[in-house]
């Protein structure tokens, strides 16, 4: 009977010291976190531009009704972010799984390129955008130079004057930027397939196509739907890509909603309206991310 | 015995909280006004990075340490150097925050914007003194400049530097091509492009940035050598007149004829820059030239054209930004932020001298130092550009609450895009663009009309 009041005594000090080891923490996540969240939502609900902040008052569901009912720009810039993130997921998964499937034969030198091919992911975003400003300029680019000089093209790719290819090559840059992430991910998967399934596979004389598809992609089935979420919610909220590239740029149609955003919060000074719109942006990332936590307690229960 | 080293610790580490907080006695941090005798006050200057890091940085803190060291009132300015990269939202963030700097100086917009937001301490009493000093200082300011800072009866801030915009060119090579006559017009700029084109086909006739600022800058330098702005003389948005219609279709022209490249509205002004500098472009609209100075043959063969003329324009123009120091409200150091800006403004010449900032004084006095007549690019901007320029709200008579938005969105930048891709509905871009200004401008007046 003591030990067992001993035994309750020591679980419920450890308990009140985890609680207590909890507090700095939970302190500091709720001062860098919690609260720009809350004041942000709150900003959302008040009409507050920088320029007359004595002028700050509450403005009800006033932004959120003139965003979903008024402004155009909001619905357009909504429909590239998609069409953005989508296109930005699949390319990125398509080079990662090539990759990692190359990268996962037993090859010389695979640390080498296992690390060469993380590059994209480890450099800096302003080096990156930098750089493919260099390689893609229409007179001095290396891109287009080479291309000419192999009589390949005539005229130079308006590459980011075009307003159709300006979001070919804002997605691509973006899919190069994030390729490496899915690449390690999906090598991760990969590497924990059983060889003898393939063994045995290939002794029922399924050539390479039969056992991707019933093997390689079904066994990463999990680890695809973690990544492609953890994705398009990194690529969703992504703002340098397409900010350092080409602004928004040419005349809007590479706006995604983060751009949106800076521009009505820094330019327009409509602090307000801007939070209404990352609000509207976070609910849409909560349904995202609603949906990587079902995947991960499915993916736990079959595990 | 843990119960005393828990104590002991605690007490260690609110006496070095305390202590972290706290100040001496004898200094206070922007919280004391001047002339409280052997008081000490301290106050921030953040200074924006107007020329080269290693030289300029060294010439703004000079004029600080003079500054902490000579004046009577016991003030001590701490220099914080800025960047230009995002300095919209540093500013605006750091004054909503209540954490503004004492002094700054900053884009010419600015003292008007924080002026609205009641941000802005009251300049005027520098001019009083300069005036009673019997100081001729006031009347080297740019014509007009003090009036375009007054803002509801107070002045916003001093002018202090010319960041003037013109076009800069390749002498060899329009000698090459046969060029004997500059233009004047903008016809004669088609001829001359024309010619550059057939002289050597390789090389862009005319570049300029046209996907950040400097496409609304562009706009904004034809709009006036054609006679009109984004707005009228009224702060009206007219965006729809012909003489912008007329600026819109030379746009047109340059890019139809390949006289500009058809990348343009993907070039950022460093692209542009980057063009003119390895030679592969003959003529580049930017502020003054100095990325020339790291390339010897460019600044050996380049030169500023003489201001152009549009059609429906009038007299040549080109135009100039007015750049100011200020001070905060939030500084509880009024009149050590006054005294240091006096003191800014009377010795700022090594800025330009020592520090290579990429302006020109703002006082006409100091531009005839023989300084800026030993650079090349500073000698005729001074001739060619300044004496033609009009400030950057012209014809309105002053900066208007709408301007930073405007220009901050390109909104007339977007409708040069438009224009140099391809697309001829002037009519249409005309009203949309009108239609951006005319909000902007409504948004923004009705607002503080109310106030």
């Amino acid at each position: 009977m003591s030990k067992n009041k001993s035994h309750k005594t020591t679980a419920l000090k450890n308990k009140r010291l985890g609680y207590i080891l909890l507090i700095p923490a939970s302190v500091l996540i709720a001062l860098v976190s919690l609260y720009p969240l809350i004041n942000g939502i709150i900003l959302g609900f008040q009409d507050y531009n920088l320029l007359r902040p004595k002028k700050r008052a509450f403005a009800g569901l006033d932004n959120f009704i003139e965003i979903l009912t008024k402004d155009s720009e909001f619905y357009s810039t909504l429909a590239f972010s998609f069409i953005y993130t989508i296109f930005v997921v699949i390319v990125a998964y398509i080079l990662g799984l090539c990759f990692a499937m190359l990268l996962n034969r037993d090859i010389k030198g695979r640390g080498i390129f296992r690390m060469l091919i993380l590059i994209p992911w480890v450099i800096p975003s302003v080096v990156a955008t930098t750089n493919w400003l260099w390689l893609l300029n229409d007179q001095l680019g290396f891109v287009n130079r080479t291309l000419q000089n192999l009589h390949i093209i005539k005229e130079p790719i308006l590459f980011l004057a075009d307003a159709d290819l300006a979001k070919i090559t804002v997605i691509f840059t973006g899919a190069w930027k994030s390729f490496p992430f899915m690449m390690i991910v999906l090598l991760a998967g990969l590497q924990g397939i059983s060889a003898d399934l393939y063994e045995s596979a290939s002794i029922d004389g399924a050539g390479f196509f039969k056992k991707f598809w019933y093997i390689t992609l079904p066994s990463l089935k999990s680890v695809s739907m973690i990544s492609t979420i953890l994705m398009f919610l990194w690529t969703f909220n992504n703002f340098e890509n397409i900010y350092l590239l080409t602004r928004g740029g040419p005349m809007n149609f590479t706006y995604t909603l983060p751009i949106l955003s800076y521009y009505t919060a820094f330019i327009r000074s409509n602090i307000g309206y801007a939070s209404a719109i990352a609000t509207i942006m976070l609910v849409v990332l909560l349904v995202v991310a609603m949906l990587y936590m079902k995947v991960l307690s499915n993916r736990d229960k079959y595990e | 015995m843990k119960k005393i080293l828990a104590g002991s610790l605690t007490a260690v580490l609110l006496v070095g909280l305390l202590a972290g907080c706290g100040k001496t006695d004898n200094e206070t941090s922007g919280n004391a006004n001047t002339g409280d005798a052997g008081k000490a006050t301290t106050i921030t200057h953040w200074e924006m990075v107007n020329g080269p890091a290693d030289t300029y940085e060294a010439a703004a803190k000079k004029i600080v340490e003079n500054f902490n060291s000579s004046n009577d009132q016991n003030i001590t300015v701490e220099l914080q150097m800025t960047p230009w990269d995002n300095f919209y939202q540093t500013f605006l963030t750091a004054i909503t925050s209540g954490a503004a700097p004492d002094t700054s100086t900053g884009a010419s917009t600015q003292p008007l914007q924080y002026a609205l937001m009641g941000e802005i301490l009251d300049l005027q009493p520098i001019v009083d003194q300069w005036n009673e000093e019997g100081n001729d200082i006031v009347n080297q300011f740019p014509e007009g400049s003090l009036d375009m800072l007054t803002y509801d009866g107070e002045l916003t801030g001093l002018p202090w530097a010319l960041d003037p915009r013109g076009l800069t060119y390749r002498t060899d090579y329009f000698e090459q091509a046969g060029i004997t006559e500059l233009p004047t017009t903008w016809e004669e700029f088609l001829d001359v492009c024309k010619k550059l084109k057939e002289w050597n086909p390789d090389i862009v006739p005319f570049v300029f940035g046209g996907a950040d600022q400097m496409s609304t800058q562009t706009m904004m330098m034809f709009l006036m050598q054609n006679g009109t702005g984004f707005t009228n003389e009224n702060v009206e948005a007219d965006f729809t007149s012909k003489n912008v219609t007329e600026a819109l279709e030379f746009l047109h022209e340059l890019a139809s004829n390949g006289y500009i490249s058809e990348g343009t509205a993907s070039y950022k002004s460093a692209d542009a820059e980057k063009m003119y500098c390895s030679g592969t472009a003959a003529i580049w609209f930017n502020g003054m030239p100095t990325a020339t100075i790291d390339y010897e043959d460019v600044a050996a063969n380049s030169s500023v054209l003489p201001a152009m003329a549009g059609p429906s324009g009038g007299d040549a123009r080109y135009y100039t930004w007015i750049n100011s120091i200020m001070a905060y409200t939030q500084s509880d150091a009024p009149d050590a932020c006054r005294a240091f800006i006096k003191y800014w403004i009377e010795n700022e010449l090594t800025l330009f001298t020592e520090g290579g900032c990429s302006q020109l004084p703002a006082r006409a006095d100091l531009q005839t130092d023989k300084f800026f007549s030993d650079t090349w690019y500073t000698k005729e901007f001074s001739e060619k550009v300044v004496p033609v320029a009009v400030p950057q709200s012209w014809p309105a008579p002053a900066l208007f609450p709408a301007f930073s938005q405007i220009e901050g969105e390109d909104y007339p930048g977007k409708a040069l895009q438009a224009v140099i891709t391809g697309d001829t509905d002037y009519e249409k871009i005309q009203k949309e663009t009108n239609d951006l200004i005319a909000t902007a401008i409504e948004d923004y007046g009705a607002d503080y009309d109310e106030e």
